[in-house]
């Protein structure tokens, strides 16, 4: 028997957070403190622990040195495992100077190795960027039991906000069917939450694939 | 990966879900976490939120100090008024020093007389006697901010909406 | 020049009975937040002592699970950290230990296999903030055999049974005492912390075993002022011995002073069990003056001049004065407690008045509902 992770979450936590000004100046956004006690990250990585999950893949890019020393071995989270646990996967420097990430699939597909240690059945994708409590475990069981090969967490949002996010139109029995980035008019309310499950083989085949194609989202 | 047929499903969430990437909805987001009935309850303890904090022993309240709807983290000495903010660890709040509205991070030490109003203020700063940052909302100026290691001089004024990189040391600048 | 540590986690346990009824001395709850063992074990990690023997007793299941592996004091090492030394009774003998000579005899084996060339032995009945390097030094430069710390200091009211030393030249020690009770003046009275060579010790102890002595004090250091160099060290910061009740009641409230505060945790360095909680909250009718509160609370009434541990929530419109509140205790709306000290899980319901004195606190014991 190989060991293996049913579930590996990789945790997007590179982004640079200007609209934070000042407060971003030296440290990237999900470090930033919330709340007197907490850092934003806490969030998504007690999510994660709280759902059962215990790797968890955190990709790093802007300014990582505060985040590097608060995530640290993950014992805060009960992350410090011998086998998964929290790693952090840093910028990947490739041949050229400039192969910094290009964007999520880009960012996953660097550290898929990272992934496939664990041999998973599911990925979950998520952002270092909202406060909130989610049991992953649920929305994992939602994908299983509808036969899914991705799964996109979704939030109802007020009309008006609408055309600020990533909207998701879709069928009566939940299958999306078009997916709008900003719409002008937007056709539902239903706005992504940017954390997906994927399942693994299916993330494998469509990242390779980007790869070669070096044109993607 | 939608156009080639594969199967995505829309998996529905309801609850709070704040995106924190603006200095409105960070500050929002910290005041939702206020009040008899929150909008968002940290102390769940069916859903306990872990983090790295640091060392510090309890928090002391001083004679004459107020403490009112506020959040109030280990190691701070709170000596003047605090209302309706959030503190982080090890901030202090010397006699006459007046905290509205606002969200102090850890280590900042606000001295006598300073006022602090619909502020965020980042760590180990340090604010001078009787300076006075930010206005208060219904100004409609906007949230002021100081990023963090940051020293404001004596009697120093920051405008409601500025943001605050660097040290000011005297009036007027 | 290394040395290892010895704690007596529950020599004293008489001192305290209400509180050391459930756990042993070194396992109460101190200032909000710690526990007394904290104060010598954090003591001994910031003097440069990483190998540390707790001596224990009865009741030290408390003790077992706050200490752990001894991580939250940096002492959790491959070589050294921080050993739990239960109780060695004899197969045909079973009674255990009474004094501190004969818990020592029980832990020889410790002694010998150390490699440090000194030893530092404290109790857990009191607070207070030393750097045993500091001692040690002062011991190498007398060419002293035996360094007792001791406090210039009035005994606390009720304080009994206290050691006091006559110092002569240099401070050597000229005369032992053995007071039950204490008069009106300053005393040097024995923080019961000794400093030693471990080969020392080590002859102390085979010596006890051979001739069936049985106490330290007496039969040891008094006997021996003469023949060896024994210095005593006089401790200057803040001290607060928990000798009574009355005294645990008096230290914690010492806490709200800022000098006192500041001395001990000023820099941050006295290390405890880390227990996460939220951060305290307070709601639109708090009012708190003069006091000390540990995280996780929920605060809606008035605190007055009081210590309040982690996750106890106040109900609107009562109003604590003078007391002590341990964890995770809830206190009902419009209460009144004045002078009590509450010991963990307490509920105490709406509208409910309990007022003892500030010269004699009132007890409320683990998980009472009133």
């Amino acid at each position: 028997m190989i060991r293996k992770k049913k579930c590996v979450a990789m945790l997007l936590a590179g982004g640079q957070g200007s609209r934070l000004f000042a407060l971003t100046n030296n440290i990237a956004k999900p470090a930033v403190s919330f709340g007197g006690k907490y850092r934003i990250i806490d969030f998504p990585l007690s999510n994660c622990v709280n759902s059962g999950i215990d790797t968890v893949g955190v990709l790093t890019q802007y300014q990582p040195l505060v985040l590097n020393d608060y995530i640290g071995n993950g014992q805060p989270w009960d992350l410090d495992r011998s086998f998964g646990g929290v790693h952090i996967l840093s910028p990947y420097q490739g041949k050229t100077s400039s192969d910094w990430y290009k964007g999520t699939a880009n960012a996953i597909y660097q550290n898929i190795h990272f992934i496939k240690q664990f041999n998973p059945d599911f990925v979950l994708i998520l952002s270092g960027d909202h406060i909130y409590k989610m049991n992953y475990s649920q929305m994992i069981n939602y994908h299983i039991l509808n036969n899914a090969d991705c799964t996109i967490a979704a939030i109802n949002v007020k009309k008006e906000d609408a055309s600020r996010f990533g909207i998701l139109n879709t069928k009566d029995d939940g299958t999306i069917y078009e997916f709008e980035e900003k719409p002008k008019n937007p056709k539902s309310t239903l706005a992504s939450m940017g954390i997906y499950v994927f399942s693994a083989e299916k993330l494998y085949k469509y990242l390779e694939e980007d790869n070669l194609d070096a044109s993607s989202c | 990966m939608l156009n080639n047929g594969e199967k995505m499903m829309a998996y529905e969430f309801s609850g709070y879900w704040k995106d924190v990437g603006t200095i409105d909805s960070l500050y929002e987001a910290n005041m939702d976490l206020l009040g008899d009935s929150p909008k968002f309850d940290i102390t769940d303890s069916s859903w306990k939120i872990q983090s790295r904090s640091p060392l510090a022993p309890p928090h002391y309240i001083g004679n004459g100090a107020k403490t009112v709807n506020s959040i109030i983290m280990s190691g701070c000495e709170i000596f003047g008024d605090v209302e309706n903010s959030v503190l982080a660890s090890s901030v202090i709040v010397k006699k006459g020093a007046v905290v509205k509205n606002s969200i102090i991070m850890a280590d900042t030490v606000i001295v006598e007389n300073a006022k602090i109003e619909y502020s965020i203020i980042d760590e180990r700063c340090t604010i001078g006697k009787g300076a006075v940052i930010g206005e208060e909302k219904s100004m409609k100026k906007g949230i002021s901010v100081l990023g963090r290691d940051i020293c404001i001089g004596e009697n120093v004024k920051v405008e409601g909406g500025k943001i605050v990189d660097k040290d000011i040391v005297k009036e007027g600048k | 020049m290394k040395a290892v540590g010895i704690i007596f986690s529950n020599i004293h346990d008489n001192n305290v009975p209400e509180l050391a009824r459930i756990r042993t001395l070194g396992s109460i709850p101190f200032g909000g937040r710690y526990r007394l063992i904290d104060f010598p074990l954090s003591n001994m990690v910031n003097s440069g002592i990483d190998t540390v023997g707790i001596i224990t007793k009865n009741n030290y299941q408390s003790l077992m699970d706050h200490v752990g592996s001894g991580k939250d004091w940096d002492l959790a090492r491959k070589d050294g950290g921080v050993i739990l030394l239960p109780p060695y009774g004899e197969l045909n003998n079973n009674t255990l230990y009474n004094t501190r000579l004969e818990a020592l005899k029980g832990i020889t084996n410790f002694l010998f296999r150390a490699d440090e060339d000194y030893v530092v032995m404290t109790d857990c009945d009191a607070v207070l903030r030393i750097n045993y390097a500091e001692i040690l030094e002062y011991h190498v430069r007398n060419h002293a055999d035996i360094t007792l710390v001791y406090k210039k200091r009035k005994a606390a009211p009720g304080e009994l049974n206290e050691t006091t030393f006559d110092l002569g030249k240099n401070n050597r020690i000229i005369g032992v005492n053995y007071k039950k009770e204490l008069g009106s003046e300053e005393e040097n009275i024995f923080t019961n912390i000794f400093i030693m060579k471990r080969t020392l010790l080590q002859n102390i102890v085979m010596d006890s075993i051979s001739h069936n002595k049985n106490h330290f004090m007496a039969e040891v250091i008094a006997s021996n002022l003469k023949s060896l160099n024994i210095y005593g060290y006089e401790h200057k910061g803040f001290y607060a011995g928990i000798s009574s009740f009355q005294a645990y009641y008096d230290s914690n409230l010492a806490l709200l002073d800022e000098k006192n505060r500041h001395e001990l945790f000023g820099d941050r360095s006295v290390f405890t069990k880390i227990r996460d909680s939220a951060p305290t909250k307070y709601g639109n009718s708090s009012l708190i003056k003069n006091s000390f509160i540990a995280d996780g609370c929920e605060i809606y009434g008035e605190v007055e001049n009081s210590i309040i541990f982690r996750n106890v929530k106040v109900g609107r419109g009562t109003k604590i004065k003078n007391s002590i509140v341990m964890q995770d205790t809830v206190l009902g709306e419009n209460c009144t407690i004045d002078c009590i000290v509450v010991d963990k899980n307490v509920t105490i319901t709406d509208r409910k008045t309990l007022s003892g004195s500030s010269n004699h606190p009132f007890y409320l014991g683990k998980g009472i509902m009133i």
